[in-house]
């Protein structure tokens, strides 16, 4: 369905670009104020002049505003909910692609549902929750309520729909029990899937705000509250500090965008297919 | 939950109150009860416009980029969907950079021409929802984008080379034929935009925050949002803090329901 016509074409190429300037622009300005001299003007320097200021002012963010403390201590919470979603999203996907239950049906929507309402429904309750049993401010209390993600419940399943069923009539016929089948059959089949949910996840869990910065304390410093906690203006900052400490906390999900960007644009098209 | 009067430094007594929280929050004479009216009505500005923005024009991309070759239409998807991969502090962090009235570089050339001269953008009434919806938009574009651009190619080919052969232009195919069979698609996105940008808080809490938390939504309330008003009353923890944000929450859940309730409805009618 390409437009034959030169004229139309152009005019929508330009619209195209215009539009994927104002996606990249800001993010070079960031690259090029980071690596600038302290006197040059910060709303006009739109190429990098100075890689040692540069360097400098990232090792100030680094160790003195905390970002490498902040960037491990969002790794392992990451890595923690990573975990979690991987165990209990694929098992639930599993029973709900190739299993019949009483009150299927009625679950599976709860879980679309509780996937189209998110956290305000219940945050006060799971704060209350995570308070009492004393995990405020511990990695697994961070991680605990975005590890339960029914999304990736929801794109594993859809994932799972394609596999070949007589496969695993076969391994039932040989034998093989409910878990032999999820370990030696669908695990290995479901591997795409599971690289698309872990990387939404981990781009999820590193732009979370709103549960870490009321669940953490003293102890951890997630990467998200020690930024917005920098933009705040009682909290004097060199302009250069904070501009490479944004610079360094877009790198990790950048990057993993970049790596594996199959994956996740397949995952947010797949969301779209059923609604 | 709503019912009751908790709050952190209240654990051992928890009590039913009955509607006492929610007429509390309702009242309107009370400050608390004031700034969740003004959250409220902020809000009652913010969604329409900021879904109406970002769905047209992320549609309008979306149209646009699948009438060109499938090379360029796959390097311009990979750029267009960076802003939605980089966290919500951070964009948020940059465009406060970008908009500061003197240092920043969108806000000081907007002034150049006009727009918001003098202003600072945080505080100005009206001014300080414009910044909110232009940040979300530019984060959230990408997704919408995905999205629509998956429902157009699943379109038959076939389709379009009829209008061809026929004489229809660019516009004409995309406003007689892409629109009305991407319909689903559109369906599922507004939706999911008015529920999402009806829990609006990372960025107008990171752009009005100071060590004061009575001062989260800027002077005026400029830019305090219900879910905002609610974690404000979780940090203050005065008496009866958690019920009361609770039955805001409830409140929120209410409106986000009607208003997907609403959709619904009227896409029986039309469809």
């Amino acid at each position: 369905m390409q437009v034959k016509n030169n004229f139309e074409r152009f005019v929508l190429i330009t619209l195209a670009l215009a539009w994927a300037i104002i996606c990249l622009f800001p993010i070079w300005m960031v690259i090029s104020v980071t690596f600038s001299t302290d006197t040059s003007n910060i709303t006009q320097t739109f190429f990098p002049n100075s890689l040692m200021n540069g360097i400098v002012k990232i090792k100030f963010a680094l160790n003195t505003v905390n970002i490498w403390k902040a960037t491990i201590d969002t790794f392992l919470y990451t890595f923690i909910a990573i975990i979690g979603m991987l165990v209990t999203s694929s098992l639930a996907a599993y029973e709900f692609a190739f299993y019949n239950f009483p009150f299927k049906k009625i679950l599976f929507s709860t879980v679309m549902i509780s996937m189209m309402l998110p956290i305000i429904l219940y945050v006060i309750p799971l704060y209350r929750f995570v308070y009492e049993i004393g995990l405020t401010d511990t990695y697994f209390g961070i991680a605990l309520p975005i590890m339960i993600s029914p999304f990736s419940v929801f794109l594993l399943k859809q994932f799972s729909e394609d596999f070949p069923k007589d496969l695993l009539e076969a391994a039932k016929i040989d034998g093989a029990n409910h878990f032999q089948i999820y370990f030696h059959i669908v695990l290995p089949l479901m591997r795409n899937g599971l690289i698309t949910a872990t990387v939404l996840l981990f781009l999820k869990s590193w732009g979370a705000y709103l549960w870490p910065s009321l669940a953490s304390g003293q102890k951890i410093s997630p990467i998200s509250v020690t930024i917005a906690n920098l933009l705040n203006p009682n909290f004097y900052v060199d302009t250069r500090v904070k501009i490479a400490s944004m610079l360094l906390s877009m790198l990790p999900p950048l990057a993993i965008y970049l790596i594996f960007q199959r994956y996740v644009i397949r995952g947010i098209s797949m969301s779209g297919i059923k609604g | 939950m709503s019912f009751t009067n908790w709050s952190l430094s209240n654990k051992e007594s928890i009590n039913f109150v009955g509607f006492e929280n929610y007429l509390y929050i309702l009242s309107g004479d009370t400050i608390s009860s004031i700034r969740f009216i003004k959250s409220i009505k902020n809000l009652a500005i913010y969604v329409p416009v900021t879904v109406t923005v970002g769905i047209s024009i992320s549609l309008g991309l979306a149209l646009i980029v699948s009438h060109i070759q499938q090379r360029l239409y796959k390097i311009f998807r990979g750029i267009y969907f960076i802003p939605t991969v980089l966290p919500l502090f951070l964009v948020t962090g940059i465009w406060q950079w970008f908009m500061a009235p003197e240092t920043g570089l969108v806000a000081s050339n907007l002034a150049k021409i006009g727009i918001g001269r003098d202003v600072i953008w945080t505080q100005e009434p009206g001014y300080a929802i414009a910044m909110v919806v232009l940040i979300d938009v530019w984060n959230s574009v990408g997704f919408n984008f995905i999205i629509f651009s998956t429902g157009i190619l699943s379109v038959s080919p076939e389709i379009f080379e009829a209008a061809e052969i026929d004489g229809a232009s660019a516009l004409q195919k995309m406003i007689y034929i892409t629109i009305p069979l991407i319909e689903p698609t559109i369906f599922f996105v507004t939706a999911y935009s008015f529920i999402s940008a009806l829990q609006v808080y990372d960025i107008p809490w990171i752009l009005t925050a100071t060590a004061d938390i009575n001062a989260a939504g800027g002077q005026g309330q400029v830019m305090l949002f219900p879910v905002m008003e609610m974690v404000r009353n979780i940090y203050s923890g005065g008496k009866s803090a958690l019920g009361r944000a609770a039955a805001e929450g409830v409140i929120l859940m209410f409106i986000i329901s009607l208003v997907t309730f609403i959709q619904f409805i009227s896409r029986r009618k039309t469809v």
